[in-house]
């Protein structure tokens, strides 16, 4: 429930980032070629608006099944099997969420308390577009917390049944 | 060492593990051998230099391009000119989904979507005129992955970002290769398909120019972004943001095919799929520091040299790697984890490095169609309910044989890809 809402807001603002990346770039191409007036802000933002995107949208594209794998071997195996497989595999997605939650909230923090600007002329404070990593991941470790009971509740419904 | 990392790569992608994580989790592991716990905080570091760079941003605004595109049916309009100017020739109708193809690969990055946007009406409109299923399947397949070797192309766009070379001669270097592979689709099709299907009448030439005055605002598109790459009014990631804002100019005010009720469907799609291949972007990016700490691709290239065999004993083993490769993996992937191993092995070789990308690509042309894991027969089976992944496979061999001639064409004549782009410079 709680990683469905997130996603649904996440994957949201990642859209909005994207389409915005668009219209941004165009706006200096245009400049650019009919009034000779580059920006200087464009392509930072993009930078920023694509990152956001990214790590926000990394959640809603496992919830959907997205990320590709390989199921050379999975889909030869049995249902059984298969659950037990994805036990495992939310698991050490999870584990490898939360060490990215926490590394990149360290990251983030560090940015903000000693003031970290972009070196550009913008001179954009890091921690801003950096925030987006500790999100990111928080959504990505709910999401795998979600298919994590998910399985669980299925493997143990079906032993019930035997 | 090397076996532990690889090896345990290996095992993550075979237990179902997505790839993007399958990398993420390994390179964590070798984050923690090779230099301590205290090093985990890197990590999220290369996570965001990975994506920044303004040459990634343009994978995202590529997608949505062919995801406006798809759902505003502009396909339907390439392939309907395509149709009325060529469906009277030897097997025209096919002739003109190879060319629609090609259209569309000029717009798109993508092969997948390329291949889905021409096949939604291609495949329904040859089988409803008694082509043989096989062929047709195999057309829309093949023909889908000049996607990514006719520019703007997204494994182009990759190769530039991990080398560091121009993505804009990258991407003139497919032109030739591009025309070059169609055209052999294009005679395989005529001389061969012909005698299997039946004749079309020719339109007359009132259709014939009616519908390419209705679909001139789509036809322009390849125009506006090859055209505005190469004359230097826009960089390669510009194009796709122009190309994004005037689709969805024709989509909504032109053709209406598009009203803002559509756009979210457009966007979520938009954002899983590019956040699916970033994430293999930053997975792959950490995959590769652990391998450089490893120092594998100098000892890679040492071991090599140190062999002394012909670089073109070299080259024929990097593309039986890459073929096997292209079976069990898609293309973003392969790229990703070869590309930072394999070009310092190019360079030293005395290979010229945009004319590997080439051959790079062809290869993962051949990647899309190769089984188990292709991702064009995978979208085929998706958009033609109720076919048989045999019947694919059959069609497209021809297509796949033609491609493997293509790479050994260009390795032949490699000013195929090296030319263009000097005389452009």
């Amino acid at each position: 429930m709680l990683a469905t809402a997130a996603n649904r807001i996440g994957g949201f603002i990642a859209g909005i980032c994207i389409l915005a990346t668009a219209f941004i770039v165009t706006y200096e191409v245009v400049l650019r070629a009919l009034f000779d007036a580059p920006t200087e802000w464009v392509n930072e933002i993009s930078v920023y608006l694509i990152l956001i995107s990214a790590f926000l949208g990394f959640a809603p594209a496992l919830a959907a099944g997205k990320h590709i794998n390989v199921d050379l071997v999975t889909c030869k195996l049995s249902a059984q099997t298969n659950k037990y497989l994805g036990v495992i595999v939310s698991i050490l997605g999870l584990g490898f969420s939360l060490v990215f939650l926490v590394t990149s909230t360290e990251m983030t923090l560090n940015s903000y308390r000693l003031n970290m600007l972009s070196t550009s002329t913008l001179r954009v404070p890091l921690f801003i577009p950096q925030l987006s990593l500790p999100i990111g991941f928080a959504m990505l470790a709910l999401q795998f917390l979600a298919n994590l009971l998910n399985t669980n509740s299925v493997v143990l419904k079906e032993e019930g049944h035997q | 060492m090397i076996t532990t990392f690889v090896g345990s790569l290996v095992i993550l992608l075979l237990i179902g593990l997505p790839v993007a994580f399958s990398l993420g989790i390994t390179s964590m592991a070798g984050f923690w051998l090779l230099m301590g716990s205290q090093s985990l905080a890197q990590a999220p570091i290369i996570a965001y230099k990975s994506l920044d760079d303004f040459v990634l941003s343009s994978i995202p605004l590529y997608i949505l391009l062919s995801q406006i595109l798809l759902t505003g049916k502009v396909g339907n309009d390439l392939y309907d000119v395509a149709s009325k100017w060529v469906r009277h020739l030897p097997a025209g109708l096919g002739v003109a989904t190879i060319l629609a193809c090609a259209a569309f690969a000029a717009i798109s990055g993508s092969s997948v979507a390329t291949a889905v946007t021409i096949g939604m009406v291609a495949i329904p409109e040859m089988i409803s005129r008694g082509y043989p299923k096989e062929l047709v399947l195999g057309l829309v397949a093949g023909g889908g992955t000049l996607g990514i070797l006719i520019p703007p192309s997204i494994p182009m766009i990759l190769y530039g970002a991990i080398t560091g070379e121009s993505v804009g001669a990258l991407f003139i270097a497919g032109v030739l290769p591009g025309i070059l592979l169609t055209a052999l689709f294009i005679l395989y099709v005529v001389f061969f398909a012909a005698k299997k299907v039946p004749a079309q009448p020719p339109a007359s030439w009132d259709e014939r120019f009616a519908v390419l005055r209705h679909s001139s605002w789509g036809l322009f598109l390849p125009v506006l972004i090859i055209g505005g790459i190469y004359t230097g009014l826009f960089t390669p990631t510009e194009a796709a943001a122009v190309g994004t804002v005037y689709s969805l100019f024709i989509t909504f005010f032109i053709y209406k095919t598009l009203t803002l009720r559509d756009m979210p469907a457009i966007m979520l799609d938009t954002t899983k799929t590019s956040a699916m291949v970033l994430a293999i972007i930053i997975g792959a990016m950490l995959y590769g520091f652990v391998l450089t700490v490893m120092q594998i691709p100098q000892q890679l290239t040492e071991l090599v040299t140190a062999m002394n065999v012909n670089r073109w004993v070299v080259f024929l083993a990097i593309n039986i790697l890459l073929l096997f490769l292209g079976c069990i993996l898609e293309t973003v992937s392969i790229i990703l984890i070869t590309v930072p191993i394999l070009y310092p092995l190019i360079l030293k070789l005395g290979f010229d490095p945009i004319w590997f990308a080439v051959i790079m690509v062809i290869n993962m042309e051949l990647a899309l169609i190769t089984p188990p894991v292709g991702m064009n027969l995978f979208v085929i089976q998706g958009i033609s309910p109720g076919t048989r992944m045999t019947e694919i496979l059959k069609g497209v061999l021809p297509f796949g044989l033609l491609m493997v001639l293509t790479i050994a064409i260009v390795a032949w004549a490699p000013w195929l890809a090296t030319w263009l782009p000097k005389f452009l410079q």
